[in-house]
């Protein structure tokens, strides 16, 4: 095999590992073509990746972490004297943190023992040899067949202690799962005598507190024996005393790592780990270092278990969650509720499970906190989800299908309709206004999920079918303002779209009543049959002006801010908004309704005064806003649009805080960290805003943006799929799809999507992209072509001025050219100013003062764009070709490898007119071996 | 083992970052030696457990050798490369003098004179010791199909590095460092597989 040939399959395996296991094959065939050979190995080497991941982790934590040497065992001799006691010492089992295991001969008794001896370090103080003498003889009353008997706590006539044990044979499970995941039934089995091993334990007051694989040895008569009781609180005191780690930290539960008091529940977490591990072949918090560890330990969400294992029953999901809570409070409360919802699932993983539900039927109301795993469907296991998941849980195992589906309301509110033409304002307010609501009491209520207004607004939405298809709502809730001479009323109705009848209506008196919000609020609970917490009605009360009229105007405004995009109706929003605060100036809706309005028109007309305007409104509605997270999340998103991150995180993570289920705060909370170079903390963020609303696109545009820009190609078509499944006459879901193909050098298919997404709308990006393409075929004035319908289409859209610049360039046309960047230097320079780190700008007018001659220039906005973080490889690519023109070759080298080391498509450069003299390098010719000809030969 | 000053091995930094491959080899000794005699200072120094850290053992002997006024990242990353090889070496030495002690027969010896192999630091199951040998046989047939490949497995295994560290050594991105890394794991494991 030669070197380019690993890389090809290094790319290959990275890329189909990525794909869920079933779309492998396909990819694959795709990938492989007609390289048998090199499916044959890619086939090979998918099947063990978790095993060998596992092996090496293993392997170097045995090597790298060891057990102690001999000279550790006593102070005064380099090796235990053969005969200790009446114990023969035979030879070295092995060793762990807490001392070295011998194999010995009790010749009283003629019987092998396990000889434990501990570390120097308890020998020489005094008292925590007591404490262990005691600690050690409480675990030695220990009766049980799970868990390892001890028949001697001894002294050896240096002074060592040790622990003279039964001597089993067998291996740890450490040893066991080497190889990977173990067969379910098998890893159940262990499981429940685990389990039944610590129960007995806990029973006497005695948390193990290390329970990990290394501390389970299996007999070879498939016995369970636990070692090691209460030894680990000896070793937290040696820990202390010698700032040593005492091996792992991964089996640890939170509040271990924070050095808290621990209880027995400590040790369902532990078991947990294990049982995820022995299931899943890989564990489930992992780093590179203890603190890495211990961060994931505190703050992260395992991979799921049943997707790391496809073959598991989902059911089994619950219990692994419920012992991996983060709060003890939240897992299982005692080991026995544990115990006997593993036993559900080994009697049901033998025969019949519905004789098993039975049984455990008529345990469920005796015992609190329990899930009925393995029970499939019925009102019982509903309910038990219901109560006994928490709600991140929760959401997290119905967004992935794990959990049951119809127990989750999910609805839209449609436009609301009116009697009296004159109050469409007043009615798509409202609309906005009622589906708050029903967000604020999403709050409280997991199972309930609201369409945001804008979505169903920009969709078109009117009825019911509509909503069911594009939104897969389950209920639908319509509003009509009715004026009947001076009386307003509002009347709202759910419907189900599956039933031809109406599921409940109400009417409420119009929203100049002064208590509107609070009887909407309760009426909506009312229909959508759900409580309202105290919480959640305080909010309300808080955020409600001094004034009816106020809450009047505010509504019309948000009425014609929420189409926003029909001529004049921001300036109608401005004005409502501003007699609304006019009411009552401590408002905080209204002033960030203001805020926002202020906002869009800035960007509808580049004068930067309005930003400034709006900046300041952020400021003055950012103490008033303390409580109300959609407030905040306004405020959030205009501060980092200015480039002012720190304030725009703080303001996110208060929204956050207060609602830590409102999606569009971690969507925002996702690009602030993206511009800091966070990644982890950005995709964690968006994936949490997709597992809490699935069904919205622009999360999951949010994440394939983010992954296409870093490179990771694959991963982002599978986000973008998503925005076209879930919305397919959406056109930013064709452009998107179609940039990343063309990433890949999936030239036609890219071509076909791009002409897709101009057929349902024109649009600018696509036209850009599609004049990028011309070009990068050195098809020039087709490029002029498209990229003039870019601009047409959005005159805003500088980065298509550029290309046009570009194009226009090479086309034969320098005057045009000139006039285009000029064009795109004037607009971008304001923009800069409103947001001094926007990096497009400033990567724009770096180029086209290059390629205008004026270098300083140039070199002014590129050093400061580079002291930005740089993430988007056409980006770099782009810096690295400005570099060329500038004539700093070797920079412009450094820059291209880059890029093609990450992933970047090579045919790029390869043509860019711009860079055929550095194409000579021999530098680069190599890098041209090494990324064009390899992909070409795969393509062969 | 006599210190080497650390002109010599800050010289050797130098020359390797100019692509002297003939430094590097030079090099290697020292900083074998060093390693050697920073794990046994370790050892002494802690009462309790033994743990052989190779990260903070390749730290420690990285300050004690090189010039600190006069080190910057690239001969920093050159010492790691180097650390990490040798960290390899003393490992495989250990398990092969292990394995022939074994194969000499003589049960309780190798079970208690432990000691005195390999200066002692390192304790090695029979197990572990056969499945770095094999391990390191792996790699020298992986080195010749990518000898970049190898260094990574070298820096991340043996050395104990993290991904940006590894690519920092092997001056490539992080993003190749990963990916490799992930398929040279399963590339050895199944190797490995066939000699056991």
């Amino acid at each position: 095999m030669e070197a380019e040939r690993w890389d090809q399959l290094a790319v290959l395996f990275e890329q189909a590992l990525a794909l869920p296991p079933g779309d492998r094959a396909a990819f694959l065939d795709d990938a492989c073509g007609s390289d048998a050979d090199l499916r044959r190995q890619l086939d090979a080497l998918l099947g063990s990746d978790a095993a060998a991941k596992a092996y090496f982790d293993n392997l170097a934590e045995d090597v790298f972490a060891p057990t102690p040497t001999h000279a550790e065992v006593g102070p005064s001799s380099v090796h235990p004297p053969p005969h200790v006691g009446h114990y023969k010492i035979l030879e070295k089992l092995g060793g762990g943190g807490m001392g070295i295991v011998y194999k010995a001969l009790d010749t009283k008794l003629d019987r092998f023992v396990a000889l434990k001896f501990l570390p120097p370090a308890l020998n020489a103080n005094e008292g925590a040899k007591q404490r262990f003498v005691a600690e050690a003889k409480a675990a030695s009353a220990l009766d049980h067949a799970n868990i390892c008997t001890i028949h001697e706590i001894g002294e050896a006539d240096d002074g060592q202690l040790f622990i003279a044990m039964a001597y089993y044979q067998g291996q740890t499970l450490k040893k066991k799962i080497r190889q990977g995941p173990l067969p379910l039934d098998e890893a159940l089995d262990y499981a429940v005598q685990m389990a039944r091993g610590l129960e007995k334990a806990h029973s006497k007051g005695i948390v193990h507190r290390d329970v990990k694989p290394a501390n389970v040895m299996i007999t070879d008569d498939g016995v369970v024996k636990i070692l090691d009781f209460g030894l680990a609180k000896m070793a937290d005191l040696q820990l202390t005393q010698t700032g040593t780690t005492m091996g792992t930290v991964a089996y640890m539960s939170p509040e271990q790592t924070r050095g808290e008091k621990v209880d027995p529940r400590t040790d369902i977490w532990s078991l947990g780990v294990v049982l995820y591990e022995i299931l899943a072949g890989t564990r489930p918090f992992k780093g590179e270092y203890d603190q890495a560890i211990i961060y994931a330990i505190l703050h992260e969400e395992p991979a799921l278990v049943t997707v790391l294992n496809p073959d598991l029953p989902p059911a089994l999901e619950h219990v692994v969650a419920m012992c991996l809570e983060k709060q003890p409070d939240l897992r299982y409360a005692t080991m026995d509720d544990l115990l006997a919802d593993l036993e559900v699932f080994v009697q049901g993983s033998q025969s019949n499970l519905k004789a098993t539900l039975h049984a455990t039927r008529h345990h469920a109301t005796t015992k609190r906190r329990r899930v009925w795993a393995g029970a499939a469907s019925g009102l019982l296991l509903l309910m038990a989800l219901a109560l006994l998941i928490p709600a991140s849980r929760r959401r997290l195992l119905t967004a992935t299908g794990l959990g049951s589906a119809p127990t989750r309301t999910y609805v839209a509110v449609l436009p609301f309709t009116s009697n009296s033409p004159d109050n469409q304002a007043l009615a798509d307010g409202l609309m906005h206004s009622l589906t708050s609501l029903v967000a604020r009491l999403e709050i409280a209520e997991d199972s309930l999920w609201v369409v945001p207004a804008g979505d169903i607004l920009q969709r078109e939405i009117t009825t019911a079918q509509q909503a069911r298809k594009t939104f897969g709502v389950n209920k639908v809730l319509r509003g009509r303002l009715e004026h009947l001479g001076t009386q307003t009323e509002v009347v709202l109705e759910l419907e189900d779209p599956d039933l031809p009848r109406i599921g409940g209506s109400t009417t409420l008196p119009g929203p100049r009543d002064p208590a509107f919000q609070e009887k909407a609020l309760k009426a909506l609970a009312d229909l959508l049959d759900v409580g309202v917490d105290h919480q959640v009605r305080q909010a309300t009360s808080t955020s409600r002006p001094t004034t009816p009229d106020a809450y009047a105007f505010y509504l019309q405004g948000r009425g014609y801010l929420q189409r926003y995009d029909k001529t004049g109706n921001i300036d109608n929003a401005i004005v409502l908004f501003t007699q609304a605060v006019e009411e009552d100036s401590l408002y905080a809706l209204a002033l960030a309704g203001l805020c926002e309005a202020t906002w869009d028109k800035y960007r509808q007309t580049t004068d930067t005064a309005l930003a400034q305007e709006a900046l300041q409104l952020c400021d003055r509605v950012a103490p008033l806003a303390d409580e109300q997270a959609p407030v905040l999340v306004t405020l959030g998103s205009i501060y980092l649009r200015t480039g002012q991150h720190k304030k725009a995180e703080a303001t996110l993570r208060q929204a956050q805080t207060i609602e830590p289920n409102n999606a569009d705060a971690l969507r925002w909370l996702g690009r602030v960290y993206e511009d800091l170079a966070q990644h982890d903390q950005a995709e964690a963020a968006y994936r949490q805003a997709i597992a809490l609303r699935p069904n919205i696109w622009i999360y999951y545009y949010e994440l394939g943006l983010m992954l296409g820009f870093r490179g990771h190609y694959r991963e982002a078509l599978e986000q973008f799929e998503q925005v076209r499944r879930l919305t397919p006459d959406n056109y930013l879901g064709y452009t998107s799809l179609a940039s990343i193909q063309l990433l890949l050098n999936q030239v036609e298919e890219a071509r076909r999507l791009f002409r897709r997404s101009i057929a349902l709308q024109p649009n600018a990006l696509a036209y850009r992209n599609l004049g990028r393409l011309y070009f990068r075929d050195e098809q020039y004035p087709e490029a002029v072509q498209a990229l003039e319908q870019a601009c047409a289409e959005n005159e805003d859209d500088l980065v298509a001025w550029n290309w046009l610049g570009h194009a226009s360039y090479w086309a034969g046309n320098p005057t045009k050219a000139r006039i285009a960047w000029q064009h795109l230097i004037e607009q971008a320079e304001p923009k800069l100013k409103i947001n001094p780190k926007d990096d497009v700008s400033l990567y724009l007018l770096a180029d086209a003062h290059v390629v205008l001659g004026d270098t300083e220039q140039g070199s002014f906005y590129l050093q400061r764009l580079l002291a930005l973080p740089q993430e988007d490889l056409l980006m770099k690519y782009h810096i690295g070709r400005t570099y060329e023109v500038l004539g700093q070759r070797d920079i412009a080298l450094d820059w291209i490898e880059q890029v093609l080391e990450e992933g970047f498509d090579p045919v790029t450069p390869d043509r860019d007119p711009w860079l055929e003299m550095l194409r000579q390098e021999a530098r680069y010719q190599d890098l041209r071996k090494r990324f064009l000809e390899a992909t070409e030969k795969s393509a062969t | 083992m006599s210190q080497p000053p650390p002109e010599t091995v800050t010289k050797l930094l130098d020359a390797a970052r100019r692509g002297n491959r003939d430094a590097l080899n030079k090099l290697f000794p020292l900083v074998y030696g060093e390693l050697r005699a920073v794990a046994q200072r370790q050892r002494r120094n802690w009462h309790g457990d033994y743990t052989l850290n190779t990260t903070a053992l390749v730290h420690e002997a990285y300050l004690k050798l090189a010039d600190q006024s006069r080190a910057d990242w690239q001969s920093r990353a050159h010492f790691f490369g180097v650390a990490a090889r040798a960290m390899r070496q003393i490992l495989i030495d250990y398990a092969r003098r292990r394995r022939a002690q074994k194969r000499g027969g003589d049960r309780s010896k190798t079970t208690f004179d432990e000691m005195k192999l390999g200066d002692g630091q390192i304790a090695l199951s029979d197990d572990n010791a056969d499945a770095l040998m094999v391990l390191d046989e792996a790699l020298k047939r992986l080195e010749k199909i990518s000898e970049r490949q190898s260094r990574i497995v070298e820096c991340r295994f043996f050395g104990g590095m993290t991904i940006e560290e590894t690519a920092e050594v092997v001056g490539i991105s992080t993003a190749t460092v990963k990916r490799s890394w992930n398929l040279a794991q399963v590339w050895l494991f199944q190797e490995m597989k066939k000699a056991f």
